[in-house]
């Protein structure tokens, strides 16, 4: 498999997705709240982001839960990831510039998205180190509202991500996929809780392939201090992908609703057990600010 | 169950069912590699565009078997078990994966590689990595052969050493007519995390063997080696080479084929070439081909023909011959005449050129080398070592062939040496010193420029890593001509430490040539009943030293010692065939030994983040082994001493009446491997050493690791001086005082660990054991009783006997034996020197302080060039003047020579580290070399921003002063002219006054004097 014929199928099967897609038809507005206040995909500053945090360690948001609301949203940002472990000398810093966007497809209840990112910095530190700058992973999918019901929500997501990189993978180019479940409910008009479960797998083509998959599954909690800015707690746990056990970390986010366009999301993660966690004596850091505009 | 969207459903098994279709078409057509095939495929051959011929094309594999003939070689250390590729141009020998050698954590490295003449193998040790660190290392674990249809090779499989999660596969194969062997690597990264790897060859040099060399601007011999940040070390370059200079010289290369460059460093001690450093995500892998070859000889020519012949098969690179002539005399010795040749013009500076090869002129004054075309080459001819004469010709596009002309060489005097030792022809060496200053400037060069770190010689007379003659020193016994500028020369001959010093200085006009006989005489200064010891010498079995056996021997001969405890680094050796051709054996007996080498570095220290190895061990005697691994000694990683010294045993070593010695306990670590096992485990000479393991790292001093039948500290000797410049003396000394004053008692030692002709003068200095014996009557066990009991004294000229009596009247002599004082008290001391020794006080050492100095009461000769003159001092000392009062437990040494420098302890670990090298009268920050040129100046503060903070551990420090070198006529000199660096300076072991009756227990740390 060589590359170009790797780039071209990526984007075969990106078009191809877009075809059988059919224009978003609106049916229920998820950014007019009930009059209950029970409307889980609901935000009183209708640009406030919602669903679980859009943060992860994974190239290309593999494994990051989607909202279980679809939203036609534009947004741009960028990620950090800190790994330092000075016992092996072992430093890895990752920082992307990422656009992102999804619009609903065929109903309201489904919708596509993309996050690209549009530009990776990396540099891996040790006695010797080196960095990369340049393009980075392409991740697109689909996510369809399967349940809805008393305040709460159940979408089925599924997301293909690309190596997109420009120099960065050698050999063997990784693709992988994740399909999961994403739930949220609304607790009452100030809380809203979600949680998730998702299925991972990744291969790499042009080399060997070395399959690997692995679960995740997690739950937050996203509090609406006030109707234009909410913060957000998470616990997220994996298995099988790195290690029997090989994540459990604690995410914390802020969320805004900037009027009725402009919304914004920072959000950490926070690793306590990974294959370099805090229980390791490494110091693991992922964060991510992005600024989305809800469009019509 | 709620409302669902119909719509929404299907679309979600569509995506599912697309993404799946969509994987499996993608996992089809992989590259061809062995890394997801758990060894069973075969690696595909390397560089398939390369093809020579040649009238009898062969090539084999075969595992050596016990008694198979071996590669010869300097640094030959093939063995039963190992693989050997040959094709009749060259072999290679893969170690066996058991038998892993040096950095490498297992076998399936490249061992020796050698010409077809079989016997040049100068390469100590080609091993594959992906970085720095010690799990960055290859870790082979399965290894096959095979042979097919013009081709045999070597697969070995493994990991790397610290990730389980990475594979790694290589081939090595060797093809008919080919000068060298095809290598493939394939590695990928199995781990879900993003590493590094810069994947390269390392070639372990060592030191002392071969110069690397790698074409760039102002790069040739000139390597800056690893430099800050580490990642710019690697530098382009076409392809490398590295010549040895020993006795029968070979000459290395490597060319990528996969890449159209090599990325790497080099420096004396590695040379690393491979692929640039690069970030490796999950997955990722990586193939790396390349050609690596040998010629004959020291020269680099030949050995980039081969290189630029790969470059034109394999990228296609076009190259032309451009020839010269140098005229002159005696040409064919590359320290006499070498061109080098680089891409540029004479109108631009050196270091703009862009060095690309280096020839020697042949016999008859003609060279030629391959270059690639469309250049300006610059030819620059060296004489002994110093630009000359020099060309430069345009090599067109198309051009096969250009011409340089004719360089001029410069007209050499010749000198012809005899030494005479009471009127015979004997041993002995000389040192050639210019007798002034604009000598010195003239003639001062480096081999090659290489290396500015190292001193220059003045004048090169030979290559510094091999034979006489080396740098500027000469090994006579028949008379000996040599080659040298033209210049004013003091020539001082000597035949070690009990002999007289001549001196002899001459004036040499270019093209004259002058016969000069110096004659030496024997002193009769040694004690009667001692016996002259070395033991710390290597010679070409170390990977660190090319002195080929015979000059190592005759330099044994030369030093006049008696007994030599031959302690190469990691292989036992014996010397035999060069002590026969000698008849050595009549005049000096030579223990076989070893000095094991920490290589791979380990969690040793608790809280140590940093990796270490537990320093270096001289044990003696070792049986030989002349073809087994590390020929019969033991593999010495990644085990602590105690651990270590069961493997002595294992490997046949006598445990009663051997000696295990710890060495340069004080050293610096070298190239991140630590010397000494004290400072490595961070023993705070302010604290005594925990009895019992506490869990620190001093507590693993005198600890019995586990399952070991051994403790770290069941050694017998330590050395007090190391080397011939003595330049760690004072921290070797405060460590010994430190065990001494705990009860903690071995022996002191003095030796040259000399690693060739240059570095250190055997037997320079030695310790004189107090045995019974002559050379003739050895009896090797008796010997080392003696040793282990510590009856002698270490020195560099000054030999002291010091003698009381016991309580019960029996005569003692310094030892590690205690006794309970006499009833008279009194301590006889004697001071004796050969006439070119000063020796300006003596010093009485009790508990670690000085009790006593005797400074006016020495006598010194009016002739350092006489016979006269040897008695400096003799007296009686009365223990009452000394020892403190009490019944408290004291040891007293006695010391002779130079005062010692003014040093301090800038760390506050209890050992002195640093000289006053600004001359401030205070020793501090300010006295720190930080920049490592050789030089205490302002530039050294600019490495800091600010004054350390006081007794910081981690601080830099160093080095500790020497007495100011005398100048040329002043009292001094002479010594100085044999003694490379050093000082006058003896010792004895201790009295032991056991007062208190209970045994030495020692007088504690502090203890009043």
């Amino acid at each position: 498999m060589t590359r170009d014929r790797l780039m071209l199928l990526t984007l075969l099967t990106l078009l191809l997705g877009v075809s059988v897609a059919q224009p978003a038809v609106a049916q229920n507005s998820p950014d007019a709240p009930d009059a209950d206040g029970l409307e889980p995909c609901a935000t009183v500053s209708r640009s406030r982001p919602i669903g679980p945090l859009q943060v992860g360690n994974l190239d290309g948001m593999l494994a990051v839960p989607h909202r279980a609301c679809p939203r036609a949203e534009l947004a741009v940002g960028g990620d950090f990831l800190l790994v330092a472990d000075s016992a092996d000398l072992y430093g890895n810093i990752r920082i992307n510039g990422r656009v992102r966007g999804s619009v609903p497809l065929l109903d309201s209840k489904l919708e596509a998205f993309v996050s690209w990112e549009a530009v990776r910095y990396q540099t891996i530190l040790s006695a010797v180190s080196a960095a990369y700058l340049g393009l980075g992973y392409l991740s697109f999918g689909v996510s369809g509202q399967v349940y809805e019901e008393g305040g709460a929500v159940i979408a089925v997501t599924s997301r293909f991500v690309a190596p997109t990189t420009t120099g960065l993978d050698q050999g063997s180019y990784p693709l992988a996929l994740d399909v999961g479940l994403t739930a949220a409910y609304q607790l009452n008009p100030a809380l809203r809780l979600h949680g998730w479960f998702t299925l991972l797998g990744s291969v790499g083509a042009g080399g060997p392939g070395e399959p690997r998959g692995g679960l995740r599954f997690g739950g937050g909690l996203d509090w609406a201090m006030a109707p234009a800015i909410s913060m957000v707690v998470e616990a997220v746990t994996g298995f099988g992908y790195a290690d029997a056990i090989d994540l459990l970390a604690a995410q914390l986010g802020i969320r805004l609703g900037l009027g009725d366009e402009v919304g914004l999301e920072l959000a950490l993660s926070l690793p306590i057990i990974a294959p370099r966690g805090l229980t390791t004596g490494a110091l693991p850091i992922t964060a991510a600010l992005m600024v989305n505009w809800h469009l019509p | 169950m709620g409302r669902m969207s119909s719509a929404s459903l299907v679309h979600a098994v569509i995506s599912s069912v697309f993404w799946a279709v969509f994987f499996g078409s993608l996992l089809g057509g992989c590259e061809d590699t062995c890394l997801d095939a758990d060894g069973q495929c075969t690696v595909s051959t390397p560089c398939e565009a390369l093809a020579f011929t040649c009238p009898s094309p062969t090539a084999t594999v075969i595992t050596l078997g016990v008694g198979d003939p071996i590669v010869g070689g300097v640094d030959a250390l093939a063995a039963p078990g190992d693989v050997v590729l040959s094709n009749g141009v060259v072999s290679a020998v893969i170690d066996a994966l058991d038998h892993p050698h040096y950095v490498a954590p297992t076998g399936g490295q490249l061992l020796d590689l050698v010409s077809a003449s079989g016997d040049n193998d100068s390469l100590t040790h080609l091993f594959h990595a992906v970085g720095l660190l010690p799990g960055d290392s290859f870790h082979y674990e399965r290894m096959t052969t095979t042979q097919g249809e013009g081709y045999a090779a070597v697969q070995v499989h493994g990991r790397l050493d610290g990730y389980d999660d990475v594979r790694v596969v290589t081939r090595y194969e060797i093809r008919p007519c080919e000068p060298g062997i095809r290598v493939r690597t394939e590695i990928q990264n199995r781990a879900i995390e993003t590493r590094i790897w810069a994947l390269v060859d390392a070639w372990y040099w060592s030191g002392r063997e071969v110069i690397p060399f790698a074409p760039g601007v102002g790069r040739g011999f000139e390597q800056p080696g690893i430099i800050d940040p580490v990642e710019a070390s690697w530098e382009r370059q076409p392809f490398m080479l590295a010549g040895s200079h020993g006795e029968r010289p070979a000459t290395y290369l490597e060319v990528a084929c996969s890449e159209e460059e090599l990325y790497g460093f080099h420096s004396d001690q590695i040379s690393a070439v491979g692929t640039e450093p690069r970030i490796v995500q999950p997955r990722s892998y990586e193939v790396f081909e390349r050609f690596i070859g040998v010629t004959d000889g020291s020269a680099l020519g030949p050995a980039s023909d081969v290189a630029l012949e790969l470059r034109r098969q394999l990228h296609a690179e076009q190259y032309a011959v451009v020839r010269g002539q140098v005229e002159g005399r005696a040409l064919g010795d590359e320290v006499r005449a070498s061109v080098e040749i680089s891409q540029g013009t004479g109108a631009m500076a050196a270091e703009d050129r862009a060095a690309f090869t280096q020839v020697v002129p042949a016999a008859d004054g003609s060279f030629s080398a391959r270059v690639p075309r469309g250049h300006t080459y610059h030819a620059q001819l060296f004489n002994f070592g110093r630009p000359g004469d020099s060309a430069e010709v345009t090599v067109g596009v198309a051009a096969t062939e250009a011409e340089f002309g004719t360089l001029t060489a410069e007209d050499p005097a010749e000198l012809e040496l005899s030494v005479l030792l009471e009127g015979s022809a004997d041993f002995a060496q000389v040192f050639v010193r210019p007798a002034d200053e604009e000598t010195r400037q003239s003639v001062s060069a480096r081999l090659f420029g290489s290396f500015s770190s190292t001193p220059p010689c003045a004048p090169l007379l030979g290559a510094p890593q091999g034979g006489s003659p080396a740098c500027d020193r000469v090994l006579v016994r028949d008379p000996v001509t040599v080659l040298l500028p033209a210049g004013s020369y003091d020539l001082f001959a000597t035949a070690g430490l009990f002999a007289t010093v001549a001196r002899e200085t001459v004036t040499l006009a270019p093209g004259e040539t002058r016969a000069v006989e110096l004659g030496l005489s024997r002193l009769d200064i040694a004690p009667v009943g001692t016996l002259g010891a070395d033991f710390h010498v290597h010679g070409g079995a170390s990977f660190d030293s090319t002195v080929p056996d015979f000059d190592r021997v005759q330099a044994f001969l030369a030093a006049n010692v008696d007994v030599i405890a031959a302690t190469d680094h990691d292989a036992v050796w014996d010397y035999a065939d060069a002590r026969a051709a000698l008849s050595a054996d009549d005049r000096i007996q030579v223990m076989v030994g070893l000095e094991t080498t920490g290589h791979i570095l380990f969690d040793l220290t608790p809280g140590e983040d940093i990796p270490q190895v537990i320093g270096h061990w001289n044990v003696w005697p070792m049986p030989f082994d002349a073809a087994g691994p590390y020929r019969g000694a033991p593999w010495d990683e990644l085990v602590e001493p105690g651990a270590l010294f069961d493997r002595f045993v294992q490997a046949g070593w006598p445990e009663e009446t051997g000696v295990i010695q710890l060495n340069h306990p004080w050293s610096e670590a070298q190239f991140g491997r630590d010397l000494g096992f004290p400072r490595a485990v961070g023993v705070d000479a302010n604290q005594p050493l925990p009895r019992e393991d506490d869990g620190t790292g001093p507590g693993l001093v005198l600890r019995t690791p586990p399952g070991a039948a051994f403790s770290n500290a069941d050694y017998h000797t330590q050395e007090v001086m190391n080397g011939t410049s003595n330049e760690d003396l004072q921290p070797f000394r405060e460590y010994w005082f430190y065990l001494l004053n705990q009860g903690i008692v071995r022996a002191g030692t003095a030796n040259s660990d000399s690693h060739g002709l240059v570095d250190g003068v055997v037997g320079t200095p030695r310790t004189l054991v107090w045995t019974d014996q002559t050379v003739a009557d050895f009896d090797q066990a008796t010997f080392n009783r003696a040793v282990r009991d510590g009856e002698m004294i270490g020195t560099n000229g000054p030999v002291i006997e010091v003698s009381t009596v016991d309580a019960a009247g029996a005569p003692r002599t310094p030892s590690v034996q205690h006794f309970a004082p006499g009833a008279a008290g009194l301590v006889h001391i004697r001071v004796t020197a050969a006439p070119w020794v000063p020796v300006e006080e003596v010093r009485v050492i009790v508990n670690g302080q000085v009790a006593r100095t005797f400074a006016a009461e020495l006598m010194h000769p009016s002739d350092p060039f006489g016979v006269d003159g040897a008695l400096r001092f003799e007296g009686d000392l009365a223990l009452s003047e000394i020892l403190p009062g009490g019944s408290a437990d004291a040891w007293v040494v006695v010391e002779a020579g130079s005062p010692l420098p003014v040093a301090g302890d800038i760390n506050c670990d209890g050992i002195v580290d640093t000289g006053d090298n600004n001359g401030d009268g205070e020793v501090d920050y300010r006295d720190v070399d930080r920049n490592d040129d050789d030089l205490v100046d302002a530039a050294d503060l600019d490495e800091i921003d600010g004054p350390p903070e006081a007794c910081d551990r981690d601080q830099d420090v160093g080095p500790l002063g020497h007495p100011a070198p005398p100048a040329r006529g002043e009292v001094g000199y002479e010594f100085l002219a044999v003694t490379p660096g050093g000082y006058p300076m003896s010792f004895t072991n201790p009295l032991l006054f056991d007062r208190d009756g209970g045994g030495f227990t020692g007088p504690g740390l502090g203890a009043a004097p």
